[in-house]
């Protein structure tokens, strides 16, 4: 596809886009499984997979990643050393802070939307929502331009992400992620009933083959093909090993409890498995980060920012030992900041000007931080990056092409981090 | 708890004064009413527990103000304030004590004043912070003692959003929620007292309080106990506990011993007094009892309890003047007690003074309308003085107040369930069938000339079999049951298929079907917008194609309506777009013409030949169409809503934090009820400020003007809304009845006339343009009716055809050797499983929108706050009823109802998305591509699971006949709509004789499991 593409005139191009619309029906994902590129632009390139961690309802900032000790605007959270010399992260990150110098730390994130649904899907496509195109996330523009790259586990699986997530956008629906709801359950349908033994699911795949022989014969077009192919692929998912990927029962307990017994840590903890099983985005939400009211004494800031700590840290730690962090991009991003005044209820309300996101591994120089917000953490100060930059970072380390231009199927041109700019310093 | 008193039989040992006295309700709040406002943490104290604060020495004024606090030693306290005060103006914690000082010398007004002076210190240090809520808290206490209990509750929750572990601020705001009698919310700030504090004796007590006011009293015993293994001295816990004991009659235990030990701790214990009073009555010791009452009248001669206990031994005794003027003393001394009065309505009753008797009877049951003492008491008063209807009224009421328990044999009434919204269908007109017939001819003729033209071999005519599955599915949405299924294969008439189409048409299926294609379509979702609900409308587009709307009356609909979505749920089509009116004329022109003129809303069109200008143009016709309205709109004939309802609702009695709760749902009613689609005539529309063409200027206002054939003319007194869908429905235009004429076809042959149906070039070029021309004049010589234009498509040859087998190359135009081969749609799919699952599958249906909208619908010109804020609350509970419905059809955490009758869209993780239906973002965004997922939905969802359970449809269907023949037989006319051949009989008998029983259950599973189950042939 990517090379018939650049063979086509604008013209003709428009046209191919109809045709590829048409196909859209029936046409299997398997014949996009060879195309794997490897172009790779001067910098980055260096990560192969992608973990996707969004802090769902806005991460506040000023008790994160960006503290302004001795403000007023500070409220109660205490900043702590971290393994870079002179470097300070909150209190209430023990475990990110002993891995500083894993960490890339950009502080002047910026956005224009207080809305919480317009900053997620800003934040994961790069685009504004409209009501005429739905613009893809991460994981499949991944597959867009790279082809698919495990033949039987799924390229992206999102866990615990909300229904609005847009997924493969105006991509093929072939693309699209694979929902998670509970990872404590992991993949669903995949448990036979007791009755049935593997012989007898044997005896079963037999069965259906027979009696579907008559059709499969007569129609031997290319959607009633693929159908059969995925019906082998779920067949040898089912048999194969690589099941065993979304089953968090296999971990020791010491583990699952390191990595906290809450659907963010379990999902840390399964994309840690999916990613050492060859998956190549895994995304994974955390909720609760909505916090407008009593954030200290409540105790809502500490706990959530507890458990983004253990899950993350633990992931990152577990990556590096594995060998993993240098191909892995572990990205940590919100959809904008809290207000860095404490309102009249003891919260933090929405804040678009300034936040904080996260990258490590992949390639990405830790121990940094990057940009700064002003002395009230009420704005940019220096070097704002903007959701498509954020994301154009990203695409870089996963040496995706920036510049290539994918039409959606009505014809509009678009790109993986729309016009972001790459942020240099970190790749 | 009175009733359980009642019921509870009194130990013989107990003279009968105690049953009298807890039949005239002597309920345990009559028992105990000492409640503890406990001594407060100040500012240094609680600093100096935090050990991180060990840098701040104790501050000597707070350590000595403590100690006279304790001491009560409040003149010396407030002349140390005002010295400390001199010194320090702004120093917050002697404001604090000087306030507790005040409200320890019952100058509550006064304290209320220096606490005022704490709140204007408005720092955010720790030490300010602890000031304010301990002036809160300490201020909650005054107005606590002034009887204003909503604004203690409102300063304790004031002193929480300061200092959310305050734990004397919850204690307090729970007593005053006592004193309110809202048990729940204090047991629940009681908890939280004590979460703050785990030592904390008064907040137990209090909570055993609260339980025992709820009639749990080994909870109160409990909780007394915690509190005396915390603090051995706190008396009332000794009071509350033998008050627990003597309401549970527990003989076991004796109260005497705890009432004497809280009296030697407090000897001006007064409630502890009445209360052994009551026992010793209790006990027959009537002259101990005596003189217990005359030492707490003594101690306080308001005592109203002690004058209400004496005077009930008075009224014990028939003296009925003493007991009234006992009563009298216990009215003066505490108003509003609804006991009180009853007790003296007897006392009157006794001297045959029902005037005076009916007149208190009134007054208690005024001031507690459930209180059956009274009811009884009135009640013979009524009769005692001739008035029948008023003692039946009263007798009537006591029944309400105690039902007598149904009947433990009579067979248990099924619980009714909300109603169900159903469509009323109505068929195509028998007599138009020869014209149908008719035109299905001509389009073979038309279709066979291509066929000559292009060199094409027709497919062969489907089989019985194969044209019921087909045309279930493509009019119904679902495979026919077994017994259709057999019913059609064993007919014999020769226009038994013609037959057939009419019957379906006529069908609620048709409705359930169209529906899905058109929420694909129109993008449907439940919540058209964040104000707007959009059930109003879904149930329009039901209930608009189940009675054959005409397709031009229903888009006319949708594009002149106004108002309210309940008024007129057409509007739901402007709302899906609220706010968004460029992209709602994109969608508009893609949805009814067919054609793509979106790309033109930033630059002209790249490739057709539309410029941004007529973008404009055309937008302009609809960008005055608003879909909210604000309180200064000349319909709201009084006073602005948004202004008179907010200032009744800052009147509302309620709490502070309720109050802040609710104004956002209350805001957010008012909201809905301002959603109202209107035409502002004066707001026009104007190029981008980059408007980059030479034809205009950035910002130039911009006219009207249809750019698709004729021009679009706006009549006077018209908005141009009205002109535009005129323009957009007429027969003359070149693209609306073409546009219909070609999704209809395509949805019964798999492939439009021209592709794809919604963009339709300038270029485009119709497979078989006569073809085209025909269709397109049938649906207008049909006025649009599209049921009758379907009738004539299903009876042609071409659909009746078999299926196409052959691989049609990409971009090859498919010249119809019969329908296309097409794998179901995502609901086709899942109504299809259900047909095979549930008994009845079209049993459930939503509810009715109105339910909902007669709660949350109101007039805003003349509707109360109070009233608006109650229909909130009010609306909250539908959805519980409609969870009672649901709740009957679930399995497995799966809802079993047509895909028409679920939410939209439905979770990204259920049978339906994972077989391709659209999230509802996108103008037809369904896909029928496969996917792992989708297997493995296949091989083990719950559906599947479900095939295989007693009671499913198949099963009973199966377990009715008798030899394997016949009952694989049934299986495969149940799935597959059609009878095995010799060779799959074969296979399956293989598998029954080695199976048997599970042989049939695999034989189910692998036929949904087949390509020729899940595709249309």
């Amino acid at each position: 596809m990517k090379t018939l593409f650049s063979k086509l005139g604008p013209i003709d191009r428009r046209q191919f886009v109809e045709y590829a619309a048409k196909s859209m029906l029936g046409v299997s994902m398997l014949p996009a499984l060879e195309q794997v590129v490897t172009a790779q632009t001067a910098t980055g390139g260096k990560a192969k997979r992608l973990i996707y961690l969004f802090m769902n309802g806005a991460m506040t900032h000023l008790d994160t990643f960006d503290l302004k000790p001795g403000h007023v605007n500070q409220g109660d959270t205490k900043p702590i050393n971290t393994s870079v010399a002179g470097a300070q992260i909150s209190q209430f990150l023990p475990n990110l802070a002993s891995q500083f110098d894993k960490l890339a730390v950009i502080r002047s994130m910026h956005t224009q939307t207080a809305d919480h649904e317009a900053g997620e899907y800003l934040m994961r496509t790069s685009y504004e929502e409209i009501a005429t195109e739905r613009h893809p996330s991460l994981g499949p523009w991944l597959q867009q331009l790279q082809g698919r790259q495990n033949k039987t586990l799924p390229d992206t699986v999102l866990i615990s992400a909300p229904a609005r997530h847009p997924g493969a956008g105006f991509f093929d629906p072939s693309f699209s992620p694979l929902p998670i709801g509970d990872p404590n359950r992991g993949l669903e349908n995949t448990t036979a009933p007791q009755y049935l033994t593997d012989d007898s699911f044997e005896k079963r795949i037999t069965l259906i083959n027979g009696f579907d022989k008559k059709f499969r014969e007569k129609f031997k077009v290319k959607k009633v093909q693929s159908y059969t192919d995925f019906y082998a692929e779920a067949t040898s998912l089912l048999t194969s090993g690589e099941l065993k990927a979304f089953d968090l029962n296999n971990e020791k307990n010491e583990d699952r409890d390191r990595y906290g017994r809450d659907s963010f840590g379990q999902g840390c903890l399964l994309a840690r498995r999916l990613i050492e099983n060859n998956v190549r985005c895994v995304e994974v939400t955390c909720g609760g980060w909505d916090m407008h009211s009593n954030i200290y004494n409540g105790g809502a800031l500490p706990a959530r920012a507890d458990i983004m700590d253990r899950a993350v840290g633990n992931l990152l730690k577990d990556l590096a030992e594995r060998g993993l962090l240098e191909e892995t991009l572990v990205v940590l991003t919100t959809e904008f900041g809290r207000s860095p005044a404490i309102n009249y209820n003891a919260g933090r309300d929405h804040h678009p000007a300034v936040f904080s996101s996260l990258l490590a591994g992949g390639g990405i120089k830790g121990g940094q931080f990057y940009g700064t917000s002003d002395a009230a953490g009420h704005s940019v100060a220096t070097d704002g990056v903007e959701p498509a930059d954020f994301n154009a970072t990203i695409a870089t380390a996963l040496g995706l092409q920036r510049d290539k231009i994918v039409f959606s199927p009505t014809g509009r041109p678009f790109k993986v981090a729309h016009d972001g700019n790459p942020i240099a310093k970190l790749l | 708890m009175n009733r359980d008193l009642v019921s509870s039989t009194p130990p013989q040992r107990f003279p009968r004064i105690l049953q009298r006295f807890l039949r005239i309700r002597t309920g345990f709040l009559c028992l105990m009413l000492t409640l503890v406002l406990t001594p407060l943490m100040t500012s240094h104290q609680a600093a100096a527990q935090q050990k991180d604060e060990k840098e701040t020495p104790p501050d000597p004024f707070v350590v000595q103000s403590i100690e006279r606090r304790a001491r009560g030693e409040w003149d010396l306290l407030i002349q140390e304030c005002d010295q400390v005060l001199q010194a320090e103006p702004t120093k917050g914690a002697a404001f604090v004590f000087k306030g507790i000082a005040l409200n320890g010398k019952g100058d509550h007004d006064g304290a209320i004043a220096q606490f005022a002076k704490v709140f204007e210190q408005t720092g955010r240090d720790p030490i300010t912070i602890q000031n304010r809520a301990d002036a809160y808290t300490n201020r909650s206490t005054s107005y606590y003692k002034k009887g204003e209990y909503l604004k203690a509750i409102d300063s304790a929750y004031f002193a929480l959003l300061e200092k959310g572990n305050h734990a004397e601020a919850h204690n307090n705001r729970g007593v005053a929620y006592l004193a309110r009698r809202q048990f729940d919310k204090a047991i629940t700030s009681f908890d939280r007292a004590i979460g703050a504090n785990p030592k904390y004796a008064a907040a137990y007590s209090n909570r055993g309080f609260a339980y025992g006011a709820k009639g749990n009293f080994d909870q109160v015993i409990a909780d007394q106990n915690k509190a005396l293994e915390l603090d051995p001295n706190l008396a009332v816990a000794y009071q509350r506990r033998a008050a627990a004991i003597i309401a549970k009659a527990d003989t076991k235990s004796d109260p005497q011993k705890d009432l004497d030990q809280a009296l030697t701790l407090d000897p001006n214990f007064t409630e502890a007094l009445c209360d052994r009073a009551l026992l010793y009555s209790m006990k027959g010791e009537l002259p101990r009892a005596k003189a217990d009452l005359d030492l707490a009248l003594k101690i306080d001669p308001n005592c109203a309890k002690a004058h209400l206990q004496r005077g009930r031994a008075y009224l014990s005794q028939k003296n009925y003047d003493e007991a009234i003027a006992s009563f009298d003393k216990a009215i003066t001394s505490k108003n509003n007690d609804p006991g009180a009065y009853t007790s003296r309505g007897y006392a009157h009753q006794g001297k045959r003074d029902h005037e005076k008797a009916i007149q208190d009877f009134t007054k208690a049951v005024e001031l507690d309308p459930r209180l059956d003492a009274a009811f009884k008491g009135r009640s013979e008063s009524y009769k005692k003085t001739n008035k029948p209807k008023e003692e039946r009224a009263d007798l009537a009421k006591l029944k309400e107040l105690h039902p007598p328990p149904p009947p433990k044999t009579a067979a248990k009434k099924p619980e009714e369930l909300p109603a169900r919204f159903m469509v009323a269908s109505k068929g195509v007109a028998p007599g138009k069938r020869p014209e149908a017939l008719r035109s299905a001819k001509e389009i073979d003729r038309l279709v066979g000339l291509n066929y000559a033209k292009y060199n094409v071999t027709p497919n062969p005519k489907t089989s019985d079999a194969q044209f019921l599955r087909r045309v279930y599915l493509d009019i119904t949405g679902t495979v026919p049951t077994y017994q259709q299924t057999q019913k059609f294969l064993a007919a014999t008439e020769p226009d038994r298929r013609t037959r057939l189409i009419d019957e379906l048409l006529a069908s609620d299926g048709y409705a359930s079907h169209f529906f899905n294609y058109w929420a694909d379509v129109l993008r449907y979702t439940d919540n058209l917008n964040n104000s707007v609900r959009g059930e109003p409308y879904r149930q329009w587009i039901k209930q608009s194609l189940a009675e054959n709307k005409p397709w031009d009356k229903l888009v006319s609909e949708i594009m002149t309506a106004e108002g309210l979505v309940w008024n007129n749920p057409a509007v739901g089509y402007f709302q899906r777009d609220a706010n968004m009116p460029l992209d709602n004329m994109n969608n508009t022109v893609r949805i009814f013409l067919g054609t793509r003129i979106g790309c033109a809303q930033c630059h002209d069109h790249p490739t057709e030949h539309w410029t941004q200008r007529e973008f404009y143009q055309m937008a302009a016709f609809t960008f005055g169409t608003v879909t909210s309205t604000g309180g200064h709109d000349t319909r709201y004939w009084q006073k602005n809503p948004n202004d008179r309802l907010h200032e009744e609702y800052a009147e509302i009695e309620q709490e502070e934090e309720d109050r802040r709760q609710n104004s956002y749902r209350f805001d957010r009613l008012m909201g809905i009820n301002m959603m109202i689609v209107n035409d502002q005539t004066d707001r026009k529309i104007r190029l981008p400020k980059d408007y980059k063409y030479t034809d205009a200027k950035p910002e130039d206002l911009i006219e009207p003007k249809t750019v698709i054939g004729f021009p679009a003319e706006i009549r006077t007194g018209e908005t141009p809304r009205q002109a535009f869908a005129r323009w957009l429905t007429s027969k003359q235009n070149p693209r609306f009845a073409l546009t219909i004429a070609n999704r209809l076809w395509k949805q019964a042959l798999g492939t439009g006339q021209i592709e794809p149906v919604d963009d339709i070039l300038d270029k485009s070029a119709p497979e078989n343009p006569e073809l085209m021309t025909f269709l397109e004049s049938e649906i207008k010589r049909l006025d649009f009716d599209m049921k009758e234009y379907l009738r004539i498509v299903f009876n042609t040859e071409v659909y009746q055809r078999e299926a196409c087998a052959v691989e049609v190359p990409l971009g090859e135009p498919y010249h119809y050797p019969g329908p296309n081969l097409r794998r179901m749609t995502a609901e086709q799919a899942w109504d299809s499983f259900l047909t095979l699952a549930v008994v009845d599958p079209d049993e459930y249906r939503e509810m009715p929108a109105k339910m909902r909208t007669e709660v949350v619908g109101l007039d805003l010109n003349t509707i109360s706050a109070k009233k608006m804020l109650d229909a909130e609350f009010k609306s909250a509970e539908i959805d519980g009823i409609q969870g009672k419905r649901q709740a009957k059809y679930v399995y497995k955490g799966t809802l079993l109802a047509r895909a028409s009758e679920l939410p939209s869209p439905v979770p990204a993780n259920h049978f339906l998305r994972m077989f391709g239906q659209s999230d509802r973002e996108l103008i037809s965004a369904s896909a029928t591509v496969g996917s792992v997922p989708q297997v493995l939905f296949m091989f083990n969802g719950p559906i599947t699971h479900m095939l295989l359970e007693k009671n499913s449809t198949i099963y009973n269907n199966v377990m009715r006949k008798k030899s394997t023949a016949d009952r694989v037989k049934v299986i495969f006319l149940t799935i597959l709509n059609r009878e095995p051949d010799n060779a799959e009989l074969e296979l399956a008998k293989q598998e029954v004789a080695k199976s048997d029983l599970a042989g049939y259950g695999n034989l189910i599973w692998s036929l949904v499991n087949t390509r020729e189950f899940l595709f249309i042939q």
